[in-house]
């Protein structure tokens, strides 16, 4: 499949393009896709996968083609992830159909199973919303600290930290205030 | 790119022994003898598939080979200097990485699993945000502007606001130092509102990545970007002349003299590429010597040869690290000597010992020790220039501090504070004062950092001296993986993922232009929302002769004075120095 959309219309031709939003805090964002596709294909032989680095060669020719978002190829679980942007989504960039993806994974040697593919609508926003606040996965304390200690004491720095933040503002708008006077001509 | 390498050579010639190029066509059985320094994980940089690296010794420099099953050998430099090689490695160190990076996986396809991923070991230390893909210039090597017709890629300032706290909530180190950077930031009519919402959101440290040009036609926009809240002007400078600085060679003395105005000081930023412009590099430093009132720092980069280009000519112009530094040497007659530099993760000394005193995470600048270096120099009242360590055993500091540090462990509260206080009182003895700076208190200084807990102290530190830094981004023929993983320069992006340099910049194919694209808009919907707006209106024309006449640019270039050639300096002057002579009948003054 060729890497550029299928589309006959190219972005450059769809000035009137709607756009899409995602919310958060009651402000709305830009994003550029709504409902999207997720596929999942599984039980990928590994010798198909070959190893490692061709798994991760795989996932960035995947990554090379404009209708996919996101993609995944692990060779530890033989599945192949994508987040493509799919035929027939409404936005106006690049789209490709699930035929399109398996044949580009047949010229690189993959034969999926089409019994073990997973395909759902997946909404971007929520990939959107996740990708700024993702969740903590460790808390390993600072340097010569123990778990124990660290776990009784960061109460007391987080509230001393949240002072120094303040005091650190402080001081600027003090800065800002002389320098605003020093240079009101400009200002 | 190797061919063959059971030929006795690669191109039918010998290489002589000085020939800089002669590391990259050896034979399979010389390179075989080569002591193999250590391995690593690459790419080929023709299919990016990931294969073996070696680091191996060929006499004063350090090699990179790698191996493609489908596109064969390819051998670069590493690091042109072995002794600094070893040197350098002695300072790195593993860092606590990222408490919530975005994805939660172990990184199975570093570099194509980027976002950041559980497996990076640094923090962001310094964040890139680009503003704009709009530029004024049209550099012949720069991917990073929108060509005529190009989709503008220009986030609004909700979605900029957005990106950045995303940065502030990193943990556990929130991000504090921000680059905001384009295209040509200044471009924006709004970067003023940017600043003042960085600065709202938290940020210390604003670095606006900029040309200067537009700064220096309307100073008074750089008083707003000032009051603010931007701390320096990160400003590309490639040389001291025409020839080795096209770019903004004719603006820099208009550019000065705004920011000497606005009270901002400036990081010059020059690329160094062999055969263009590393003849240049200690007229640079001399430069910046002589700007010292507003120069903070001259950050050196050597290039990165991203993309497709011929072997050659690659060869030709690599450069390295050390090879930036024994330039400078050679240049500034052993003045600023490569004994004289540290690798980054030096810091990491300092900033263990504040975090275990104070209980509270620190900067923790944990990169690769490949990836940068920096040295001090000051300006005393005799106009001596002397490097930081002249007169600061900084190697035997840092053990110091690093047995106070192992001293804290399992300590309670007070006897940290009595650890400290000892080793604070025990500096002294790493500062000859005999050679330290007339005029300077370095011992206070450092004592204040120590005491105050912070860095703070530092920017007074910054004020009497110029910071000397390397910084060597990858490109796909030196790509080190291990170096990637501990990248501490990222870049935010408008979908919230977070993209350490060296990918988003390596490969922007599947980063920086496929996410920038996606978050796009098409020139004619932008044409349509911005009337007043034309590709042809962005772009800046240069009126040389006007420029040349001002006689800002005469003070500038044509009273520099060589600070090497003053006796207290050796007397030898700078190699290549120039600084123009006026000529009255050509401006028709």
């Amino acid at each position: 499949m060729d890497r550029r959309s299928t589309e006959k219309k190219s972005v450059e031709e769809d000035a009137s393009a709607s756009y899409i939003y995602a919310e958060h805090d009651g402000k709305k964002y830009r994003v550029p896709y709504g409902i999207i596709k997720h596929v999942v294909f599984r039980n990928i032989k590994k010798s198909e996968l070959v190893d490692l680095q061709h798994a991760a060669r795989l996932q960035y020719r995947l990554l090379l083609m404009e209708p996919v978002i996101k993609a995944t190829v692990s060779f530890v679980k033989s599945e192949i992830s994508i987040l493509y942007n799919p035929v027939g989504a409404d936005n106006s960039k690049p789209k490709a159909s699930l035929e399109e993806l398996k044949e580009f994974l047949k010229k690189e040697g993959i034969n999926v199973d089409e019994k073990s593919i997973e395909e759902k609508d997946f909404d971007y926003r929520h990939f959107y919303t996740y990708a700024f606040s993702p969740k903590e996965v460790r808390d390993r304390p600072p340097y010569t600290y123990t778990q124990e200690e660290w776990r009784k004491m960061k109460p007391e720095v987080m509230r001393k930290k949240g002072e120094s933040a303040k005091k650190k503002w402080e001081r600027f708008l003090e800065w800002q205030k002389k320098y605003e006077e020093e240079h009101k001509d400009k200002l | 790119m190797a061919e063959n390498m059971n030929e006795k050579t690669i191109q039918g010639v010998k290489a002589k022994e000085e020939d800089i190029t002669a590391p990259y066509h050896r034979t399979m059985e010389e390179l075989e003898k080569m002591p193999v320094l250590s391995k690593t994980k690459t790419i080929c940089p023709e299919c990016k598939l990931i294969i073996d690296g070696i680091i191996y010794r060929d006499g004063d420099y350090v090699m990179i080979r790698k191996y493609c099953p489908e596109h064969g050998w390819f051998i670069e430099k590493y690091w042109e200097d072995y002794e600094m090689y070893e040197k350098m490695s002695k300072y790195g160190y593993v860092g606590r990485g990222i408490a919530n990076p975005n994805y939660q996986v172990l990184g199975e396809n570093c570099p194509f699993d980027c976002g950041l991923c559980e497996r990076h070991k640094t923090h962001t230390a310094l964040a890139n945000i680009v503003v704009t893909n709009r530029c004024h210039l049209s550099c012949w090597y720069c991917f990073f502007y929108a060509k005529e017709g190009e989709p503008i890629y220009e986030p609004t300032i909700e979605e900029i606001e957005r990106m950045l706290i995303d940065l502030r909530n990193e943990k556990p180190v929130a991000t504090n130092a921000l680059q905001i950077t384009g295209g040509e930031p200044t471009l924006r009519e709004d970067i003023v509102d940017i600043v003042r919402l960085a600065k709202k959101v938290g940020f210390d440290q604003i670095q606006l990545n900029t040309t200067g040009i537009n700064l220096g036609y309307n100073p008074d926009l750089l008083v707003k970007l000032r009051e603010a809240g931007t701390s320096t002007l990160y400003m590309s400078f490639d040389g001291t002349t025409k020839k080795t600085n096209p770019k903004n060679h004719w603006e820099i003395p208009l550019i000065l003299k705004a920011a000497r105005k606005a009270h901002i000081g400036i990081v010059l930023v020059p690329t160094v590429i062999r055969g263009v412009n590393d003849n240049d590099l200690g007229n640079i430093i001399n430069f910046a010597l002589n700007n010292i009132d507003i120069v903070r720092s001259v950050n050196f980069q050597p290039v990165s040869l991203v993309g497709r280009m011929p072997t050659k000519l690659r060869e030709q112009q690599r450069i390295t690290i050390p090879g930036a530094i024994k330039l400078i040497e050679e240049q500034t007659n052993g003045v600023i000597r490569k004994e004289h530099w540290f690798s980054v993760p030096y810091t990491g000394g300092i900033a263990k010992f504040l975090e275990a005193l104070t209980g509270d995470y620190t900067y923790d600048l944990s990169i690769h020790f490949a990836c940068g270096a920096g040295t001090y120099v000051f300006l005393d009242k005799d106009n001596k220039v002397i490097p930081i360590t002249e007169f600061l055993d900084a190697a035997g500091l840092l053990e110091y501090l690093q047995e106070k540090v192992d001293e804290m462990e399992g300590k309670s509260k007070l006897a940290r504070k009595m650890i400290a206080a000892k080793a604070v009182l025990g500096i002294g003895k790493f500062i000859d004062k005999e050679k330290q700076p007339k005029g300077f208190n370095i011992l206070g200084m450092l004592s204040s950092i120590f005491t105050k807990h912070n860095f703070e102290a530092l920017g007074r530190f910054q004020m009497k001296s110029l910071f000397l830094g390397m910084m060597h981004f990858q490109d796909e023929y030196t790509y080190d993986i291990a170096r990637v993983e501990k990248c501490d320069i990222h870049y935010v992006m408008p979908d919230g993922e977070v993209l350490p340099f060296c990918t988003f910049n390596v490969f922007p194919e599947v980063y920086r232009d496929k996410i920038q694209n996606q978050y796009s808009i098409p020139a004619k919907e932008w044409q349509k929302s911005h009337p007043e707006w034309s590709y042809a209106k962005d772009k800046y024309m240069r009126n040389v002769k006007e420029l040349e006449s001002n006689p800002l640019y005469y003070e500038t270039y044509g009273k520099l004075v060589d600070f090497f050639a003053l006796p207290v300096n050796g007397g030898k002057g700078v190699k290549n120095f120039t600084k123009i002579e006026r000529e009255v009948s050509k401006i028709g003054v």
